[in-house]
């Protein structure tokens, strides 16, 4: 086969495997990302490998893998761009000291205990090629890091990125993600002057200047694609273009420096203004290509680099639960403890200390890093991938455990004595779920208003039947019954529009729109179905 | 929240375990590692002396030879670029270098095909020490084929191509 050929298969076979992974972990609740990093693995030598040398070695050659990884650094290259372009300074300020000692605090603990974990894995897996100190200090950045577009995509999942919880964790995540970049920018000096010719004050020097210009002289450039975005509402080709070039310029010159490709495109995606359309818009721009060509050719190409079966015998078995537990330890209960320190509640500094584990994709990225510049060793980089996997897939049944979705089903006549009954519902199950009292008045005000309508409805059943789920950060309210749909006008209706016939119904409608914070209702074969959302 | 509490927890939380950090790095700097091997090795040997001994054509057909060292620690996984790719789990102790791959059905995959002229009882043996010359590592040993009395074994010596980083899978 010629290369272009192989190259096309083997990404015809990346994306097949990447969707059908990522949908079935979204079957069992769990980012899309997560399927498609074990999708890679599983193309690699810790399964098709292994069972299918034959097929594996059609499909991925040695010789081919090369463009496969030229692929997929481009890839990480525009995402690290869109990583760069998410971060928002300004929600670090919103949530003050408390995300200053929590970031902090979620840094520090896993960095010390995966420096003291080096103590034990320098001798056993590493090689004198590094030192202690580059090797410590990666493991400890490695331990650190919390991935935070994957840790983005669960808190909008769960419907939790306004929250306050959200909003700290995002804020921390953040911090953690700047320091992390910082240390393994200064780790990638430290190892690269060990064997090349440049000086290292060529380096420090230029890395000064370099930041020195993006902030100055390159953030006011990034600020006229925002200008000219909110001219016209879009950004032509050319400007397109010119932003990819902006990039791609920016990461060449990181990697001349001797640091990497990775760094001058996070930079260059940090000065980037951080108007919330205008990161969206990036965002579209981008995404679909990264995400769905080149981000699976990544993980694809990381699984390849993966090998499970290296991992020989119970010693080594040992040395890997020990670095997936701490890790678990340090970011978890090191953001948890120095969350709630900070006076946040125990039970939300928990899912604080839950978020800030997740490693996802961005430990990958620092993992294959590492690998390329030696600083860890093929066997360590396997351990160290199964533990970001575990960190992340641990997040969302986490999250489920400490604020479970607690569910009751209702049924009322609407009528006499339904707006008590309603009330003293939500009261009772309300004050037992931990809901604030005033989504609870919130939430029985609208269901009250639903039933009121009901009644007025023609042809509207006997027997309504109510749905509440709530789990800390929202309630869900689903409201069945038989009839005509209701009519949920925008504005309130008249005085004289009131008191003409079904005037009140139109009332009853407005009023429900304004006591939730959204309502959906959908009408088929004479069933109707109210779903009421109300933010906690 | 209170300043005075911020700056004690601060110290608590971020100050004491940075001060431990700094323990650590200096209790690091007394650890040794295993030398460092990983990256590609080209071996210079005469392999005239196997023609016609089974499996010569192991790597007699294979010049220049080339050896592929993945390291982790003390264990290593060498790979020579003949026509088999042939895969040798291998261990670093101390500073010598030793594998062997049986070269049987039993043995460590890829089996060589029958064209190697392998009987099938040989085991491919690697044995080198790490040595030192004018900073530069190179390793000196014998390739050598159990299982077959009358092979001689064959002197190498090798140098590293690419002294940093794990580029390639």
């Amino acid at each position: 086969m010629s290369p272009t050929v192989t190259l096309i298969l083997q990404i015809v076979v990346i994306i097949i495997a990447a969707r059908a992974l990522g949908l079935l972990f979204r079957l069992i609740h769990q980012p899309q990302v997560i399927g498609e990093i074990v999708a890679g693995i599983l193309l690699g030598p810790s399964l098709l490998g292994w069972t299918a040398p034959k097929i594996s070695a059609i499909l991925f050659p040695s010789a081919s893998l090369g463009y496969l990884n030229t692929f997929s650094q481009v890839g990480i290259v525009i995402y690290m761009f869109l990583v760069g372009a998410a971060l928002n300074y300004k929600e670090l300020k919103n949530c003050g000291h408390a995300a200053l000692l929590t970031s902090h605090g979620s840094i520090v603990a896993p960095y010390v205990l995966g420096a003291l974990l080096a103590l034990m894995l320098y001798p056993r897996l590493s090689d004198d090629g590094v030192s202690f100190l580059g090797f410590a200090l990666f493991m400890g950045a490695a331990m650190s890091v919390t991935a935070f577009p994957v840790l983005a995509r669960i808190l909008t999942d769960r419907a939790m990125m306004g929250s306050r919880l959200g909003t700290l964790a995002i804020a921390c995540a953040a911090v953690d993600d700047i320091t992390g970049w910082c240390i393994l920018a200064y780790i990638v000096v430290l190892i690269r002057t060990q064997s090349e010719s440049k000086p290292v004050w060529i380096t420090i020097a230029g890395i000064i200047i370099f930041l020195l210009f993006m902030i100055y002289a390159a953030k006011p450039l990034g600020q006229r694609f925002y200008t000219a975005y909110e001219r016209d509402g879009r950004l032509s080709e050319y400007r397109v273009a010119a932003l990819v070039v902006f990039v791609l310029v920016s990461a060449l010159i990181t990697d001349w420096l001797g640091i990497h490709l990775l760094f001058g495109a996070f930079l260059c995606g940090a000065i980037m203004p951080k108007e919330h359309e205008f990161v969206l818009y990036i965002f579209e721009k981008f995404e679909s290509v990264t995400v769905v060509l080149l981000l699976p050719l990544f993980f694809a190409f990381t699984g390849l680099r993966m090998n499970l079966s290296s991992l020989k015998g119970g010693g080594m078995w040992l040395i890997c639960t020990s670095i997936i537990l701490v890790a678990i330890v340090g970011k978890l209960a090191g953001s948890m403890i120095a969350a709630h320190a900070a006076g946040v509640p125990w039970r939300d500094a928990t899912g604080i200390g839950v978020l800030m584990n997740t490693r996802g994709l961005m430990e990958l990225v620092i993992l294959n890093l590492g690998l390329d510049i030696g600083v860890i060793s093929p066997v360590l980089f396997s351990m160290m991938v199964l533990m970001a996997l575990v960190t992340t897939f641990m997040t969302t049944p986490l999250l489920k455990l400490i604020y479970p979705l607690r569910r009751l089903a209702l049924e009322i006549m609407p009528g006499l004595g339904t707006t008590e009954a309603i009330f003293k519902f939500m009261e009772k199950y309300g004050s037992a779920w931990g809901m604030r009292p005033e989504v609870a008045t919130k939430a029985s005000s609208a269901i009250d208003e639903v039933l009121n309508a009901i009644g007025q409805l023609p042809l509207a059943s006997q027997t309504v039947r109510i749905g509440a789920e709530f789990d800390a950060f929202k309630l869900e309210s689903e409201i069945d019954y038989e009839g005509p749909p209701l009519p949920l006008p925008e504005t309130a209706p008249s005085a004289e529009a009131i008191m003409e016939p079904l005037g009140e119904l139109a009332l009853a409608g407005f009023l429900i729109r304004q006591h939730s914070d959204d309502v959906k209702v959908t009408h088929h074969d004479g069933h109707s179905h109210v779903h009421l959302h109300f933010e906690h | 929240m209170n300043k005075r509490k911020l700056v004690v927890d601060y110290l608590l939380i971020v100050g004491i375990p940075l001060v431990a950090f700094v323990g650590i790095l200096r209790v690091g700097r007394h650890l040794t590692a295993p030398v460092a091997l990983h990256g590609n090795w080209s071996v210079q040997a005469d392999f005239t002396p196997w023609q016609g001994f089974p499996c010569s054509a192991l790597l007699i057909n294979s010049q220049p030879l080339l050896l592929k060292i993945d390291q982790s620690g003390r264990s290593l996984t060498l790979t020579l670029n003949n026509s088999e790719r042939t895969v040798l789990p291998g261990t670093l102790d101390g500073l010598v270098l030793s594998t062997a791959i049986s070269t049987g059905q039993g043995g460590t995959t890829p089996i060589p095909r029958p064209d190697a002229g392998c009987r099938g009882s040989e085991s491919l043996r690697i044995q080198a020490a790490v040595k030192q010359r004018e900073n530069q590592r190179f390793l000196a040993g014998t390739f050598s084929l159990d299982g077959c009395a009358s092979c001689p074994p064959i002197a190498f010596s090798a140098n590293r191509q690419m002294p940093t980083g794990r580029t390639q899978p």
